[in-house]
């Protein structure tokens, strides 16, 4: 039972991470290979802020998220300038980056060894302690973002990105603000895989660099595009099939190293097999376009 | 002491220069970043290990294999992943995501065929180390560095002198008119998708030599290719492996002032200033804001 | 006067595209732009509207200098144009291309959403407003239809309406006939002649003489980079200096 709160939990977090990078790939078009790097900058900032700023849980995930939105602002500058791929070829920059410094900024960070001790969060008097707990900030949080996110793209800011996805020219002539609907979805984005970012430092009480690599953009990037681009739910689809595929690996009696190989061959091989023969997901809108004009 | 820096640079531009060459010529041809090519780097490194170490093949005939093993797994992706992509359309960042994700899915099984641990080919070989302007060099480390600049001249020269290599200039200059000459652009295609895998291949044996074999061995590497071709320049081989030796002195450079924790941040950090600042690599004119 | 270069030049492409061009629209009425290839023709229109900065010269609008502006600030402000190359939303239909037209218009601008553009009544009458306009120009039926579906022609006729959904005060149309089947150009060409009756400047470039002797109240004739002539298509495009180097 604890196991399957456990699952939950994961699933929760990823959904958040899938659901953010949607906004910016699916339906901005802006696909972007840094999405683990601002999960860490939320983790870490978590980590970082808990015992030193006042005000709680609540406070210290704005803050978090602010900070983190900042971030994801100044990388959303780029794409203005530049080609949908070389812009993922930048976040790819970004990302190894920003892991570069969470390994080597020991005095931060603590380095490869990571950081300890991280508070449980506590809102007015409620501490999360049990897993129960946790699972249920964590479902709050997910029905925040998807409100959020269903709120920006159901409407009209929805139309304005799906069709800057698709010609930004067009769009800016007429008279729509193409460079402040990137930055901004951008900055979104990133808040919202930090507020992930909080939840999981605080849930394992643990984090290291690891958890923030390149491996783990790659793996959002799957999950967003198993579950279909640029539609509401197909992000959390594809997030809750690759947290769950390889749970399950684990028990029919394979080791843990295998399973961690098995379930990056799965991440890897969703993204070709679905590039190659349905490229829109499961039950996704944006198919990545076309070859260029 | 510069000598040394200078003939420690080498040694990294030895595999570095090969495998950004056939990176540069895949991306001049096919417009799009063949990330997978840092698994078939990882594929000829852990071939070349395997028949040395495990089956006991001599070590030439082994590294000859592991090229064929590396052009093998070229060209089965060409075949099989960019080809139907291409001719179905998709988009460049369509290919991007695809080859990234058989890059992660080659390292990892890698990964569990052969183990995550860190492996190394020992060829206990006599050779001694050698001095050249005050820099030491270990045999081995000479031979690859030859072995490379041998290769990358001939690889100049097919570029130059044959058919192949003007049909390659051809597509990579302007593939729509190539196919309006007659060029068989899915042939060149598969052509420069086994000779970049070649040279791929040929850094991961001498990479496995020098440094080390392990599953993300290619990671590093590829980013690190993505660089030298940015900056030296889309399209020239020529300067591709000027700025691979550029970017190795730098890490020697930085390694020596600072340590080797920031070589390849402060690396990839040059790549997101150039990007930014000059987006399409140093290309010649000013990349206009708006693409009218 | 409602739009006005002045001094205008840019280099493009390694080109001198624009040299010295200086030129007063009125605010009513059909303007051809004629040229050769390469006369800088389209360069023009994308300096005008923002898509390219000039290196000299300046631009005028009801009063205020616009060179150097946002393309969408430009729009915003009431010149909205067509592209030489057919652009459009084509995963989205007809109906949502145009809707998407006009909802920007008094929508704010700035770096957030626009969250109060939730709470306005704006699509259902953006709906019929879009629907009345589409009548008017004849894709009336095909409000539905994916805009990718479109044959060539219905394309550049419906980029023609996204910049009337837009209710500017300027269009400025890159090739709006061309390459078009014969039945859709005189269909367009009628429309364009309409357009005189909804108060606006069209600027048109084209590379029809025929359309522009037509439909123009006044002609310029462009060739690398400067006018070498302007006035009514009876006058300039009889001209034998003119009908000899460009029209023959």
């Amino acid at each position: 039972m604890d196991y399957l709160l456990h699952v939950l939990i994961l699933i929760g977090i990823y959904i958040i991470l899938a659901v953010s990078l949607d906004l910016m790939a699916g339906y901005a078009g802006m696909l972007s290979l840094a999405q683990a790097a601002f999960f860490g900058i939320g983790a870490y900032s978590f980590a970082l802020m808990s015992n030193r700023v006042a005000g709680g849980f609540l406070v210290v995930i704005g803050c978090a998220a602010a900070f983190s939105g900042m971030v994801g602002a100044c990388v959303g500058y780029p794409s203005l300038r530049i080609r949908t791929e070389y812009f993922a070829i930048t976040t790819l920059g970004v990302q190894v980056v920003l892991s570069s410094l969470f390994n080597n900024c020991v005095s931060l960070t603590g380095g490869p060894m990571g950081m300890t001790n991280i508070p449980a969060p506590i809102i007015g008097r409620w501490v999360a302690s049990s897993k129960l707990s946790y699972l249920i900030l964590t479902a709050v949080a997910v029905g925040l973002v998807i409100a959020v996110s269903r709120l920006l793209v159901c409407r009209y800011t929805g139309r304005v990105l799906r069709a800057i996805r698709e010609d930004e020219v067009f769009t800016e002539s007429l008279g729509i603000n193409v460079a402040g609907y990137k930055i901004t979805i951008s900055a979104i984005s990133a808040s919202m895989a930090a507020v992930a970012g909080c939840i999981y430092a605080a849930y394992f009480s643990f984090i290291d660099p690891s958890s923030f690599s390149l491996t783990e953009s790659v793996a959002i990037v799957s999950a967003v595009i198993l579950g279909g681009a640029g539609s509401v739910f197909g992000p959390a689809l594809g997030a809750a099939l690759l947290i769950s595929i390889p749970e399950a690996l684990r028990f029919v009696g394979l080791t843990t190293a295998t399973v961690a190989n098995l379930r990056q061959i799965l991440y890897g091989s969703v993204l070709v097999i679905l590039m190659l023969v349905r490229p829109r997901g499961l039950v996704g809108q944006f198919d990545f376009g076309r070859k260029a004009r | 002491m510069i000598s040394q820096l200078v003939a420690n640079a080498l040694i990294t531009w030895s595999y570095l220069a090969l495998l950004s060459v056939g990176f540069g010529l895949i991306y001049a041809c096919g417009r799009f970043f063949h990330f997978a090519h840092g698994a078939v780097f990882t594929v000829g490194g852990y071939a070349a290990f395997c028949l040395v170490h495990t089956l006991g093949v001599p070590p030439l005939v082994a590294f000859g294999a592991a090229l064929v093993a590396a052009a093998f797994v070229g060209a089965l992706l060409e075949q099989c992943v960019y080809r139907p992509l291409r001719n179905r359309g998709a988009s460049d960042l369509a290919m991007l995501i695809a080859s990234m994700g058989a890059y992660i899915a080659i390292q990892h099984s890698l990964a569990l065929a052969f183990g995550e641990d860190t492996k190394r080919i020992d060829l206990r070989s006599s050779i001694s180390s050698v001095s050249v302007l005050g820099a030491r060099l270990t045999g081995g480390q000479a031979i690859a560095i030859v072995t490379a600049a041998a290769a990358l001249c001939a690889v100049l020269a097919i570029l130059d002198v044959t058919r192949f290599g003007k049909a390659l200039r051809a597509v990579a200059n302007d593939s729509d008119l190539a196919r309006v000459v007659g060029i068989d652009r899915a042939r060149i295609h598969l052509l420069v998708g086994v000779l970049g895998s070649v040279l791929a291949g040929l850094a991961g044996v001498i990479f496995a030599l020098d440094v080390k074999v392990a599953p993300s061995m290619g990671m590093n590497p590829l980013l690190l290719c993505v660089v030298a071709v940015i900056v030296g320049g889309i399209g020239s081989p020529v300067g591709t492996i000027g700025s691979s030796f550029l970017i190795c002195l730098l890490q020697q450079v930085i390694v020596w002032f600072l340590s080797s924790e920031w070589q390849d941040a402060i690396v990839y950090a040059i790549l997101l200033v150039l990007l930014i600042v000059k987006p399409e690599g140093l290309a010649r004119r000013r990349v206009r804001r708006w693409a009218v | 006067m409602i739009l006005e270069c002045i001094g205008l030049s840019r280099r493009f492409d390694g080109v001198q595209a624009l040299v010295d061009v200086s030129m007063a629209f009125r605010s009513v009425g059909l303007v051809g732009v004629l040229g050769p290839n390469g006369a800088g023709k389209t360069t023009l229109l994308n300096v005008l509207t923002g898509f390219l900065e000039p290196e000299a010269g300046r631009v005028v609008f009801a009063g205020s200098d616009i060179a150097g502006l946002s393309p969408h600030k430009i729009a915003a402000l009431g010149i909205r144009r067509t592209f030489q190359d057919v652009r459009l939303i084509r995963e989205m239909t007809v109906m949502e291309n145009v809707i998407l037209a006009g909802e920007a218009v008094g929508v704010s601008q700035g770096y957030w959403p626009d969250w109060s553009a939730w709470f306005r009544p704006r699509v259902s009458k953006g709906r019929q407003d879009g629907q009345c306009m589409l009548e008017g120009i004849g894709l009336g039926d095909l409000g539905g239809e994916r805009a990718g579906r479109l044959s060539y022609g219905q394309q550049k006729l419906l980029t023609l309406g996204c910049c009337l959904a837009g209710n500017s005060r300027v269009l400025l149309l890159d090739e709006p006939v061309s390459g078009v089947d014969p039945v859709m150009k005189e269909h367009i060409i009628d429309v364009l002649s309409r357009l005189r009756d909804l108060d606006k400047l069209v600027v048109f470039v084209e590379h029809d003489t025929d359309t522009v002797r037509r439909v123009a109240d006044s002609v310029i004739i462009m060739d690398e980079g400067r006018i070498i002539a302007a006035g009514p298509p009876a006058v300039v495009l009889n001209r034998p200096d003119i009908v000899e180097a460009y029209l023959a």
